[in-house]
């Protein structure tokens, strides 16, 4: 693993801000430390969207070159995470509406998600029943009602914050949502 | 439910956040960024050589490079590259990259800003040339003479019974092919399609009939007269098209991107009108635009899985993209035109923002 010097000025480390605005001037050492201090992220929310895939890590490193290449797009440097998030929620839509695709003309077997397997082995009871139910159904679900109902339900995103995400009107992501939620409610 | 409770089911969702994860996918981040830091131009001076592990017995011999030098460009001028036993690569700084084959030798002939002649004497090359507008690229090999604006393709030069058999594949784009000896015409060749012709050694006008090419080429197209030179189209794909897009996906996981662009040309080449052709264009497209800075290829290629795409959701991606790569690529009229279309098409589609956004103007 390289090191990493970065300019501290407390123990917190330089803001996103600041790594944003270095990474833009060509700075490799601001590009390593943005993706560090978001990978996890980034990989916990596609694992999330895309579980049990073994595409994830491409799919997350597709999404870190594009963000760092981009940069310049950013408006609110500070909104890295935001941002990135928002990158990593549109590429799994996309990838989900391709493996519908793939499926519908015979080139991909359907998505199969063991739903027992999905939580951690500490994970409490109701926790664990309620994280089943849900991915449960998922594979079945359109792309957006998909990536809106686990959005909702296991990150706990609020509408508003769903349909910046993804890049819809918070109108949209409402049907998306109910489509989904009625899914989720006959699986009772 | 609520929000507190749905946070914590993100928190019970079992991942692999390890360290040894991260670092690993940190290494193909940076490599990848690093491959889009090179600086572009036609500069000689900075020729990069790519040579794989395996090309290590490559003969690179250098004439007329002179001591001291700082202009390093002019060392190139006559310089030959010759390979023995394996390939060679080497990659230009506008991205333009050469695979000179094993047992080949080409001589760099005229180089100007705004030119560049190669010789292949012996062998085989293959050209992925990067498009720059008022710049010629072209490749003599026993009299004849390929012209390139923009494309990927390979002329070979080997030995026939009859003589000296070049041939001229396109992959993508289109070359002019002008044939050996006098009064030869010019022909365009297109991608998916090659064109060959047999040379006497000697002498070039005599014709005799074509011989059947070494154990190692590719198969052509059924004997011409010799001398005169024919295309045809690309021979046909001797693994069907749900292997070939297999291998494709296959080629693209395990991060050889060009062979991947490759392979999806060769579906696209030889099996049309299959039903994963207008996939096979969409993903070309994106790998050409994404991952090889080859916005030209890439429009011809969403263009291609606009026409071909067989859902309406590939459709939609890919005239976005299409859109997106024509923005790029400062192709006014066909991002006008691409996004006119997708903003009819799909008024409430998931890329209406982007395309509308798109700086076609």
């Amino acid at each position: 693993m390289a090191l990493i010097s970065l300019p501290t000025r407390s123990g917190a480390g330089p803001t996103d801000a600041a790594l944003v605005v270095a990474a833009r001037a060509g700075e490799s050492w601001a590009q390593e430390a943005l993706f560090r201090r978001h990978a996890r992220m980034a990989l916990g929310l596609a694992h999330r969207l895309l579980p049990q895939d073994n595409e994830v890590d491409d799919l997350v490193q597709d999404c870190f070159v594009s963000a760092l290449k981009r940069l310049a797009s950013l408006d609110n440097p500070q909104a890295f995470a935001a941002w990135l998030g928002s990158i990593v929620v549109r590429a799994v839509g996309k990838r989900l509406r391709r493996r519908r695709l793939l499926s519908r003309l015979g080139l991909r077997v359907p998505e199969e998600i063991d739903a027992d397997a999905i939580a951690a082995p500490s994970v409490p009871g109701d926790v664990a029943v309620e994280l089943r139910r849900v991915y449960a159904v998922v594979a079945a679900l359109p792309a957006q009602a998909r990536v809106a109902l686990i959005l909702r339900r296991v990150d706990g995103l609020d509408v508003p914050e769903i349909a910046r995400r993804m890049g819809l009107s918070q109108s949209t992501v409402k049907r998306r949502l109910k489509t989904a939620e009625e899914q989720l409610e006959r699986s009772r | 439910m609520n929000d507190h409770d749905n946070e914590r089911l993100a928190q019970h969702v079992r991942v692999d956040l390890s360290e040894g994860r991260v670092d690993r996918l940190w290494g193909g981040v940076s490599a990848r960024l690093g491959g889009t830091r090179r600086s572009r131009g036609w500069v000689w001076a900075t020729f990069a050589l790519g040579v794989s592990a395996a090309a290590v017995v490559a003969v690179v011999r250098v004439r007329g490079a002179h001591e001291g030098e700082t202009h390093v460009a002019s060392a190139w001028e006559g310089a030959q590259l010759e390979t023995a036993a394996d390939a060679l690569s080497v990659t230009l700084v506008d991205g333009s990259s050469l695979k000179v084959e094993p047992r080949s030798r080409v001589e760099v002939g005229d180089r100007t800003p705004s030119a560049l002649k190669l010789v292949l004497a012996r062998g085989r090359i293959a050209c992925d040339v990067t498009h720059r507008e008022g710049r010629s690229f072209v490749v003599a090999a026993g009299g004849v003479e390929v012209r390139v604006v923009g494309t990927r393709f390979s002329v070979a030069n080997e030995e026939a019974e009859a003589g000296r058999r070049v041939e001229v594949r396109v992959e993508r784009g289109v070359v002019e092919v002008r044939g050996a000896g006098p009064g030869a015409e010019v022909e365009r060749v297109e991608a998916g399609h090659s064109w060959s012709q047999v040379t006497k050694t000697e002498a070039l006008a005599a014709p005799e009939p074509e011989t059947e090419p070494e154990a190692e080429a590719e198969p052509v197209a059924p004997a011409a007269p010799a001398g005169k030179p024919h295309a045809h189209a690309a021979r046909p794909a001797a693994a069907d098209a749900r292997e070939l897009f297999e291998q494709a996906r296959g080629q693209w996981r395990a991060g050889r991107i060009e062979e991947a662009a490759r392979t999806y040309q060769a579906l696209l080449a030889s099996h049309p009108r299959d039903p994963r052709a207008g996939l096979a264009a969409f993903e070309l497209g994106r790998l050409r635009m994404d991952r090889l800075n080859d916005l030209t290829g890439a429009v011809q290629a969403l263009e291609q899985a606009v026409a071909l795409a067989p859902g309406a959701e590939l459709r939609e991606d890919a005239l976005a993209r299409l859109v997106s790569a024509s923005a790029a690529a400062h192709d006014r009229a066909r991002c006008t035109r691409a996004r006119t279309r997708y903003l009819t098409d799909y008024p409430s589609g998931v890329h209406h923002r982007t395309v509308s956004a798109a700086p076609c103007d």
